[in-house]
């Protein structure tokens, strides 16, 4: 079911990611992560329309296309990750966070702005400092923390600082991504129900 | 031959101290009331006054003269361990032995003589010792003859007076074979009453062993013999009854084997109807069980597996009841997907409403198998209508109709006649529902799904929700209102409503928000 046109392809590009990751060259495996889950959302889009090879049509991930990424490339590349950097980054790291949060706060969407962000964008460590408090704002993806140092959940983040310009320029930022504005709430949101909806296969 | 004799024990030894005195004397008492027979005997002290004090010096009392043996045994013992010099006096008709001594030797010379018959009667112990012979094997085998003879010898006996005696052991029936022969006499005479009494019931003679093996003990045949005897006459006895009934059934035959036939038609009738039966007991068990909890509890999964046993239904079919009984008294959980609703159904069982609603997502984004990619407008179609029935009767059961699919279409329907424009009566379907508030200038009055009411007292048909449609949930719970539309034309397919319901809802509402 999975990117079935190459599946030779993806298997190459998955064990270029444990290879990046195994060299902990946390950066370029982000940058890969973020090209197998667009090359995914490619695929399914073209085998739906029928039509001949026009990559990445879209050049990010919406709320749409995350609740159809296949689980066994996320769960594949999530088991990568979290091999290489023993728990600490992944997107079941993620997961976890979100879900307690989810759990213990109830957050209000309306409230998402640069003064109460969404509690999951600080506990990541997504957050800007600004004279060492966090603000609202979502750091620049270049400001991000590629070392295991870096907070629980921090990685991958690229998936999510993708979006078109216009989305970014209505989110308070600069043409720059998600970096340097709000975090999307419902783009977040759908990736972590996409995990929770593949973690049921299993049981 | 009941005789008496006293007997008295006193520690003379100067050396020892009164309290020492005391203390054997205890230990003296505790061991003659060790032995056999000396239960029942009275004990009286010999007070004697030494160092001011009065002190027990010693012990006297009666037994029968059969514990003489026994009761100078333990006292010789006794000074072996401990040669304390003491005084020993029996007295029996009016002849009184008086021994000191601290030796455990003299008192062996003095059993000597004892033993040789002076003090005992030999018939007695002879008799007791060929008694005991008999009855071990049935007859008195070559050596335990002769060990007889010895001691015969040696209790100073005559061989008329041991033949005697020999016989009078032996009771009526001396030798085995007698013993045999009379044994057999009764097996058969119990048998032919047995026949005599016509049909023998076949548990008919297991109530004849316990008596003939009470008659074997009394005789002193061994029950082993005893027991082959029985069963030589019982194969027989069966085997007769046997040929009796083939033989009137040969006699018969045309007659009989129709008969036959009848007989196990009926029996086989019967049985099925007891079956039957019994599987009606076990199914209102199981009503009994599961009363007051999904699954039953230890205690009356033990009483079910009991019965189970008893009525010898086996595990399948037991399952297959209590399953049955469990969809009748709790919902079924049928499934065309070959989706497990039982986790579901606990859920809406102890009203855990939101847990149930997440359950729901699951099942049926698992009955569509789809790689649990959220529903869109082409893939509900392939949701079964049986499906949909099951997680809608499970919901409206629990909720009294208040939640579930059914409850949704009727608001639906309500909505449909007061709203005849599409797009506003999505709008107005979702907020009778409580999906949505109404939508104002600055905002579209979507809530995130947290928000939520996941209550007994939620607004009809707020429950389940279809969260299964949407790709994210915490920003806010909005469905595409093309997808609804499919989602709702394929349960009216799936589950028509009644040609038409009353318009049970709140009318007013909905217009005002229009």
């Amino acid at each position: 079911m999975l990117a079935s046109a190459t599946p030779s392809d993806l298997e190459e590009n998955l064990s270029e990611l444990s290879l990046l990751l195994n060299e902990e060259d946390w950066e370029e495996a982000d940058r890969l992560t973020a090209d197998l889950l667009l090359d995914a959302v490619a695929h399914s889009q073209t085998a739906m329309r029928q039509q001949g090879a026009t990559q990445r049509q879209h050049p990010y991930l919406t709320t749409e296309a995350v609740a159809a990424l296949p689980c066994q490339l996320l769960q594949a590349i999530d088991d990568r990750w979290q091999r290489a950097s023993g728990g600490h980054f992944g997107f079941s790291a993620q997961l976890q966070i979100y879900a307690n949060l989810l759990e213990t706060v109830d957050f209000d969407p309306d409230l998402n702005n640069w003064s109460t962000p969404h509690p999951f964008f600080e506990d990541v460590g997504w957050l800007m400092l600004f004279a060492l408090r966090p603000v609202g704002f979502l750091r620049f993806y270049n400001w991000l923390e590629f070392d295991l140092d870096a907070p629980k959940g921090h990685l991958p983040a690229l998936w999510y600082w993708k979006i078109p310009r216009i989305a970014s320029l209505q989110m308070g930022g600069f043409l720059t991504g998600q970096g340097g504005c709000f975090g999307d709430l419902a783009r977040l949101d759908a990736m972590m129900l996409r995990l929770s909806r593949c973690h049921q296969i299993g049981g | 031959m009941a005789q008496d004799i006293e007997f008295s024990i006193k520690f003379i030894d100067p050396h020892l101290k009164s309290d020492d005195v005391a203390t054997e004397v205890h230990y003296l008492i505790e061991d003659l009331r060790d032995l056999d027979d000396m239960s029942q005997v009275r004990f009286e002290p010999i007070l004697e006054i030494r160092d001011v004090a009065e002190i027990r010096a010693g012990v006297t009392f009666m037994a029968h003269s059969d514990l003489l043996g026994p009761i100078l045994r333990r006292l010789r013992d006794r000074l072996y361990y401990s040669p304390i010099q003491t005084a020993f006096s029996f007295k029996l008709d009016g002849i009184t032995l008086r021994i000191e001594t601290h030796q455990a030797d003299d008192l062996v010379g003095f059993m000597a003589a004892a033993q040789s018959g002076l003090l005992f009667f030999p018939e007695r112990d002879y008799l007791a010792e060929a008694e005991t012979y008999s009855r071990t094997q049935g007859e008195l085998s070559p050596t335990e003859l002769d060990n007889l003879n010895l001691l015969r010898q040696r209790l100073g006996l005559t061989a008329e007076e041991a033949e005697v005696l020999n016989a009078r052991a032996a009771s009526p029936y001396p030798t085995k074979a007698e013993k045999h022969r009379h044994f057999e006499d009764i097996t058969a005479a119990e048998f032919s009453r047995l026949r005599a009494m016509g049909e023998g019931p076949p548990f008919a003679h297991k109530e004849i062993w316990p008596v003939l093996q009470e008659l074997a003990e009394n005789l002193g045949l061994p029950t082993l013999e005893a027991e082959a005897i029985y069963q030589t006459y019982q194969q027989r006895y069966d085997d007769d009854t046997r040929l009796k009934t083939e033989l009137s059934t040969a006699k018969t035959a045309e007659d009989a084997s129709l008969a036959a036939a009848a007989k196990a038609e009926i029996d086989r009738q019967k049985q099925a109807q007891q079956v039957q039966e019994r599987l009606n007991q076990y199914r209102d068990l199981c009503r009994q069980a599961m009363a007051n909890s999904i699954y039953p509890s230890e205690f009356d999964q033990g009483r079910l597996d009991q019965a189970r046993r008893l009525w010898s239904i086996d595990v399948e079919q037991a399952m297959k009841l209590e399953a049955e009984v469990r969809d009748e008294l709790y919902g079924s959980v049928e499934s065309a997907a070959g989706v497990d609703y039982s986790r579901l159904r606990g859920l809406l069982h102890q009203q855990t409403w939101h847990e149930a609603d997440m359950e729901t997502e699951v099942v049926i984004l698992k009955a569509l198998n789809l790689d649990m990619q959220p529903v869109t407008a082409a893939t509900v179609q392939r949701l079964s209508p049986i499906d949909i029935a099951t997680i809608d009767g499970l919901w409206s059961r629990y909720s009294k109709g208040r939640f579930g699919f059914k409850a949704q279409q009727q608001v639906y329907r309500a909505q449909q006649q007061i709203q005849p424009d599409d797009r506003q009566r999505w709008s107005a379907f979702e907020q009778a529902l409580g999906w949505r508030k109404a939508p104002s200038l600055f905002s579209r009055g979507y809530k995130p799904y947290h928000d939520l009411n996941f209550i007994s007292e939620a607004p009809q048909g707020h429950l389940p929700t279809w969260r299964w449609c949407c790709p994210s949930l915490s920003d806010r719970y909005k469905i595409d209102p093309e997808v609804m539309a499919a989602i709702m034309q394929h349960l009216n397919d799936g589950m028509p409503l009644e040609a038409i319901a009353v318009p049970a809802l709140d009318t007013a509402l909905p217009t005002q928000l229009a």
